[in-house]
Parts: structure tokens; sequence; C-alpha cells
């Protein structure tokens, strides 16, 4: 493992001692579990009272309350859950990336959201998306042990995920971390994620040549992941193309995760490394500050 | 071809080699790591494997650059060139005698046409004038030709002319082109003359040997004709003469030489012909250059001219008829006559193309004796001696005319002329009181007059001549056209006026001449001394360029010529940058 990814993790590891995972009913499932949810729900510890409204289990409603004040009212009481976190890791080539930042803020991210949802008490799964989905088996154990966490895919992850796709818990919340920079439908592989999750959030990870690209003149790009080679003059007009076709990519991805109610979001690798806070992350309350 | 003013800028030329450079320097690519390339469209693939070489793809973009630097390297180099109205004035004075046709195989003009075809012809900075320098000087085609009209229109230039009056083509060219005009003389003999700083004289002749008829004449003498032939060896070394005289009509040989003649010396031949109407040739059998190797000579004697005398009266027709037979021009008729005596206006009966002579007898006359006012010029009165004579004549004798003889303001001699040309001459003498016809002026004056009256006879005025000298021919009344064969064949109209036309002929040989039913044949020899003698004949060729000195300022600046198909390029350069796609490898 590179040390820039190992120091990360490490890093990571004790940032994300500061957020925990959402647990609410959105996303945690509205079957029972070991554990109260934030909501309420349909476990036996009461919680408050409330006015009937349309819609209401009837057999919550606190009859006695209703003979005394001759109102229906219906009981609430704490919801039951039982989280789990699948965390679905991009283990291609170009995650790595040429200053390894991309790949060493998606473990940093896979570290935060794990220590974050212990902090919530879910179960955590990891998977490592190669060939195979393959599960890191000592998920408990800190990312930094991990073995074979290695970037070094050079094939089509959304491929793998169509094609073996990973035996993921249902009612689970689902995170894949990815660039998505693989030519595969986007509306395959969440039809594929989707399916039984509880939520699916796509977080695309970025390193900073991804989104500004900062080179000129003639340039040799060589794809990190199959060794295919370009050469180009770039220049103003070549890198707005660029970004013009990188926009259209996300949003595609953007519209098809919304279509599976996924959640979208990104993460900029040289700026979670910086501060280690994921604030886009953050913005669709997946992860939490703990106050 | 642009000839360039400044050649220090070609050393910008090597801003190539540094455009090339920088553009080589660059085009080595960094190698940068990326993600994916799948955002990195329009992309230019390279060349697949299997291939050992790869051609050189050398960018649009970077050859439009290099031409640009090399338009603008050239514009700075000042270029000048001949364009349009600047093109150098020069005027070609050919040669158009026979001499330079001479020879077997190669001639001075096949030298000189190959002269010019190097040397101007081919020079597309010139505006030629050429001007064929024959009897007289003309203008072959314009006098502004383009070198490829000229090229196509020196076929002309075809050496018949039997000499070569170039001064006068000199002269001609002094007069039709500018002053600045560079004037080359084409020719086959050098020149002793000073010439002008503008005139070149360039000679194309070599010296030949030639044996040539250089004179050939014929007149009347009594009842036979005089024939003389001159055959001459142009050549330093002696000859062998072969040679005929010939009566061309039946044959018969007249005359057969066949000598050795030394160098530059002649042989003269005369015969007499009793044949007067006999065509005579002479021929040099033994010689290779063929224009002065015959001469023709046709017969001489004129028509006489048919006088009519039957008015006159008793004392005056043996007078005269005696006076007009001496002459050997006349032949006495009693009708259809060309000439008719009278006495007194009034007998005369207008006949048309008869000329009338009307001896006014006065009653009462004067005489003098003295100076009689004689107008010389007149035809009738050329050669007359001075009149001394006792003439009686009427002193108020007044007929319309022009009076050619008069005395004391009295008109002795009247010529007129009526509206269809014939003549009525009016004699103011009372005969048998006066000794005019005792005096020489009475045989000069009616030999005058039948001379005059022959030469309005309708044919040529002689019938022998030699090349370059004018042909006339009385024609009849009514005739428009003269139709001229010469002796090549080719036919020419010759157009009437006044009744009389008039051509010169060029090309030694028999010509014919027809004008509605009448024909006539004349000959023209070339009697050419100088047209023979090739002996002094050389080739001199002096340097000549013309787009040099004074020439140089015909050349106009053409900067633009390189300027603007820069800034196009330029245009298509800049046009390229902003719509080509982006990244692509131009």
């Amino acid at each position: 493992m590179h040390k820039l990814i190992k120091s990360s993790i490490e890093a990571a590891e004790i940032a994300g001692q500061r957020f925990y995972l959402n647990v609410s009913s959105r996303f945690s499932g509205l079957q029972g579990g070991s554990r109260f949810g934030r909501n309420t729900g349909n476990s036996l510890e009461f919680l408050d009272h409330r006015e009937y409204q349309p819609g209401d289990d009837i057999r919550h409603i606190d009859w006695n309350a209703m003979a005394r004040s001759d109102r229906l009212t219906v009981k609430l009481f704490r919801e039951e859950i039982s989280p789990h976190l699948d965390i679905l890791i991009d283990a291609s080539l170009s995650m790595a990336g040429e200053t390894f930042h991309k790949g060493a803020a998606t473990m940093a991210l896979a570290a935060m959201l794990r220590v974050a949802a212990l902090n919530s008490g879910y179960t955590v799964s990891c998977w490592l998306l190669k060939d195979r989905c393959r599960k890191v088996e000592a998920a408990t154990l800190p990312l930094s042990q991990w073995q074979g966490a290695d970037f070094d895919y050079s094939g089509n992850v959304g491929e793998t995920i169509t094609s073996f796709p990973p035996r993921l818990r249902t009612n689970a919340v689902r995170i894949l971390l990815s660039d998505l920079f693989w030519n595969q439908e986007p509306v395959s592989v969440l039809r594929q994620l989707s399916d039984g999750a509880a939520l699916l959030t796509v977080v695309q990870v970025l390193a900073r040549e991804d989104v500004a690209p900062d080179f000129a003149g003639n340039v040799r790009l060589i794809d990190c992941e199959t060794a295919e080679a370009v050469e180009l003059i770039a220049d103003e007009s070549l890198i707005a193309e660029y970004l013009r076709n990188f926009t259209r990519h996300q949003e595609y991805w953007k519209k098809c995760c919304s279509k599976y109610g996924a959640v979208f979001t990104h993460c900029l690798g040289e700026q979670l490394l910086g501060d280690f806070v994921p604030v886009e992350l953050l913005k669709t309350e997946i992860i939490m500050t703990r106050s | 071809m642009p000839i360039f003013m400044s050649p220090l800028a070609f050393w910008g030329l090597l801003a190539l080699a540094a455009v090339t450079a920088i553009y080589l320097f660059r085009r080595q690519s960094r190698n940068i790591r990326v993600s994916s390339l799948m955002f990195w469209s329009h992309v230019k693939v390279p060349a697949e494997g299997g291939r050992k070489i790869t051609r050189l793809q050398i960018p649009l973009v970077l050859v439009l650059e290099l031409f640009i630097l090399v338009l603008l390297v050239l514009a700075a180099a000042t270029p000048r060139a001949v364009t349009g109205d600047q093109l150098v004035p020069v005027a070609l004075i050919l040669d158009d005698s026979l001499s330079m046709s001479a020879g077997s195989g190669e001639t001075a003009r096949s030298r000189a046409l190959t002269w010019l075809d190097k040397n101007i012809l081919t020079r597309n900075f010139v505006r030629l004038t050429m001007i064929r320098a024959g009897v007289e000087p003309e203008i072959i085609g314009r006098s502004d030709l383009k070198a490829a009209e000229a090229s196509h229109l020196i076929g002309g230039w075809r050496c018949r002319s039997p000499y070569s009056d170039l001064n006068a083509a000199l002269r001609n060219v002094s007069e039709i082109c500018s002053p600045d005009t560079r004037v080359l003389v084409i020719t086959d003999r050098p020149t002793q003359q000073v010439l002008a700083d503008n005139i070149s004289w360039l000679s194309f002749g070599q010296p030949l040997a030639n044996i040539a008829i250089t004179t050939a004449n014929r007149y009347a003498l009594g009842d036979v004709d005089r024939c003389f032939f001159e055959f001459v060896n142009f050549a330093t070394a002696p000859a062998r003469l072969q040679a005929e005289i010939v009566n061309a009509g039946n044959g018969t040989v007249l005359e057969r030489l066949d000598l050795e003649l030394a160098a530059r010396s002649h042989r003269r031949v005369r015969l007499s012909v009793k044949d007067t109407e006999a065509e005579i040739r002479a021929l040099v059998k033994n010689d290779g250059i063929d224009y002065d190797n015959q001469a023709w000579l046709l017969p001489v004697r004129p028509e006489p001219v048919r006088v009519e005398l039957a008015s006159l009266s008793a004392r005056l027709r043996p007078l005269l008829e005696r006076t007009l037979t001496s002459s050997g021009l006349a032949a006495v008729v009693a009708s259809g006559s060309h000439l008719a005596f009278f006495e007194g206006a009034g007998e005369i009966t207008p006949v048309s193309g008869r000329w009338n002579f009307v001896i006014h007898n006065a009653t009462q006359p004067v005489t003098v004796r003295g100076s009689v006012a004689v107008d010389k010029n007149h035809p009738l009165l050329g050669g007359l001696p001075k009149v001394l004579a006792a003439w009686a004549f009427d002193r108020n004798f007044s007929v319309a005319g022009q009076p050619l003889m008069s005395v004391a303001g009295v008109p002795l001699l009247i010529a007129a002329e009526d509206s269809h040309g014939d003549r009525t001459i009016f004699l103011n003498l009372t005969a048998d009181r006066s000794n005019l016809h005792a005096t020489a002026v009475w045989p000069v004056f009616f030999w005058n007059l039948l001379n005059w009256r022959q030469q309005a006879n309708p044919g040529p005025i002689q019938f022998n001549y030699r090349s370059g000298m004018e042909v006339k021919v009385n024609l009849p009344t009514g005739v428009k056209n003269l139709k001229v064969i010469s002796p090549s064949g080719r036919e020419a109209e010759i157009q009437v006026w006044r009744r009389n036309a008039g051509f010169i002929v060029r090309e030694p040989g028999i010509y014919s001449l027809q004008a509605g039913e009448m024909n006539w044949k004349t000959a023209a020899n070339l009697n050419s001394v100088e047209e023979s003698d090739l002996t002094g004949l050389q080739t001199s060729l002096p340097e000549i360029e013309l787009a040099s000195g004074d020439a140089s300022r015909y050349f106009s600046d053409v900067r633009w010529w390189f300027i603007v198909p820069a800034l196009l390029l330029l245009i298509l350069h800049q046009w390229l940058l902003r719509q080509g796609r982006p990244g692509h490898v131009y």
C-alpha cells in the first residue's frame, strides 16, 4: 500500500470520529432491528403522544387518552433499526492516478465512513471492486491493515458490477466510491446496486487533474489503465471540450441516480486530504457531525 | 521573372529553419498520465502498428506559416518585374532582302530566327515592333506586339525584297517608336555607320560564292530588238559559267555560254533579236543561289498610236503624216484612232477614248518671232528646244484649258481634259504663215504628243523592270481593279485610281496583269549587284542585354505579388486555428 494512502487512512480514521452515519429510517429501512433510531418507529419503547393524522396505524391509538380527553390521540414509539453499511470501493488503476491523491482520498473516505458508521451502530462491509467484487473479510480491522487493498485493476469496474454483482445485504446502506471513469451504462450499474438497498449513494471521487486539467501545448496523454496514448495540442478550447464531456458524463450519472433514488455526490481528493472534512457528503446528510 | 533589389533580405529565410526548429521542439510531447481518455474526444489516433515507416505528418498550419515566411522574405527582397505597360520596347528591323535567304540549308534568315527565338521572342518582358525592311519599311502586325504574338507573326518575314532600305527603316523606327526603344537591326552584313546607343546591328551572314545575272536590258533598234545581259562571278576564286539565252516562246537557244570566269569578273552578252515579239530568257545553270540566276526580257515595243488625219486639209495632212510616221510611234488609220487631228474646233466629233488635236488656223494671223513662254514640265513640252520660229497665230484665240505655250498673253498651245480623261490639244498656229514645222521644235513636239498618247493607252507603261520599281498601268474607263499574279502565283487586286494603277515588283520573274478582258505581262529582274555579291557577308553578334542599364526602369515594384498572398494565407491560417476542432493536430 502506498504510504500516502496508508497515512491518509490513519488520519481519516481519526477524523472519522467526529462523524456518525445518519440512522434515520430514511437511511436504515423500516424493518426492525437491534438499535433504536432517532425517529419514531415500531419498537415497544414509548416516545410521545400526538394527535391522530390520517394514515397513522390505528393500533397505536391511545384509547385511554381518548376517553379522558375525547380527542383521538396516537402513541409514538421509538424506531428500531438494524443498520448496515456496504462500502464499495473502485480499485481500478484510475483511482490511484498519477499522484495517488484520488486513491488516498477514496481510502480515507472509506475509513471515515466506516468509523462514522460504527459510531452510529452500523455494521460495515467493504467491497473491493476489481475483476470480481471481493468482500474484505477483516472489515472490522482498520483499513490500513487490509490486505490487497491496492488500486491495480485495469479492467472495467462497471462491467464487474453488472457481470459479477456482489452479494449485498438487503435494506443496507450502500455507498459506491469511484471516479466512474469507465465505459459502462450507469443504468445497469445502478439497477444492480439499488436493488434491495435502503439507500444507495454514489460518491464520485475525483482528483484535481480530473476536474481541472492543467497542461498546455503538445502532450501525450496516457491512459493509466489501458496505457493507450494520444497526442494532442492542448489549449483552452481542448480543455473546455474535455470539461464539457466530463460534465456531460457526470450529469448523466446524476440523472440516472435520481431515477433510481440514489444519492449522487462527489468528493475532491486533494480537498479531502487537506482537512478530512467530506463537505459534499455532509451536505447530503449521509454522515453528520457529532455534537 | 522578378529581380530582387535587396538580396540581403534572403537571410530572412533562416527564419524558416527557426520556425521549423521551434515546431519540432514543441512537437516533443510531454507524457501525461490521465485517469481515462474517455473525455478527450477528437483525438488523432496514432498510426497503427505493423508499419515500419510512418510518414512524417506535417501540419497544415506549419506549412502555411512557412509559406507566409517565404512570401514575406521575398517581399522584403524588393522584387521588381516588368509588368503590363512597362514592357521594354524593342524594335526589330528585319532585313527583307533576298540575300538573307541565300545559301543551301542554313541561311542568314534561319540563323537570325534561331537567335531571335532564343534571345528575344522568349522574353515576356518586351514589347516588340517588327519592321520588315524591304523596298519600303513595313510594320509586321502591330507596333506593340507581345513576344508570343511576334513569334507567331515573324513568319511573314520571307526575305523576298530586291533590296533592303535599312536606313529608311531606321528613320521609320525613329518616327513611330519612343526614343528609349531598343532597336535591333537584323541583317546579313556589317555596317560602317556610327550607330546611336540604342541601336544594335546584328549580322548573320556568311560569305558565299555566287554567279549572277546583274544586268538584263532590251530596247528597240529599228526592226530588231537589242538584248543585253551581264554575268558576274562574285567569288574570290575562278568559276565555271554555264548559261543559256533562249527564246522562251519556241525554246530556241540564242546563245550558250560555257566558259571560265575569273574571280570577280564579268561576261557581257549582246544579242539582236529579230522577233520583236519574242520573250527572251537568260539562265545560269550551274549556280546554287537561285534568285539571281534568271532574267526575263519581254517585248518592249508598245502598240503604235493610231492616228486619224482625214479631217485635215491637203496642205497640213502630208506634213503631219510625214512627221508622225517618222516618229515610229504612230500608224495612220481611217477610223478607230487613238488620236484625231482637226482644223478648227467645230469639226470635232467626240469619241470616247480618243484624243483630239485641233490646229486653229486664223484668217488674219499675227506673226511673232521671239520668246515664247513654255511650260517645260508638261509631257508635251519636255525636251523641247528653244522656239525661234516665226509663229503666226490668232491673237483673239481663247478656249478653256491649260495654256502650255503663250506669247504676249495669247495662248499658243492649250491642253484641255474632259470628264472621261480624254484630252483635246489646241495649237494656235496658222501653218502656212509660219515656219515652225521647219524647226527642231516640230518633230520633238509631235514625238512628245505621240509618246504622251501612247502612255495613256491601256497597259503597262513599260514591260521590263528592275525589282523594286513601280509598275504603272493605264487602264480604260470603267475598270476598277487590276489583278496581278506574281511569279510565285500570289494574286493581288490593285485598285484603279483615275485610270491608273501601280504596284511595286519585288519578286523577280514574270507578272501577269489582268483587267477585264485585257491581259498583259511584265518582267521583273533582280539586276542587283548588292544582293548578288555575297562575299562581304559577315556574322557579328554583339552582346545584348535587354533588361540591363536603362531598361531596368521598366521594372516596377511587385512586392504586392508576395504580400497579398501572404495576407490571404495569414487569414487562412487564423481561420484554421479558430475554426478547427480543439486539439486537432493540423
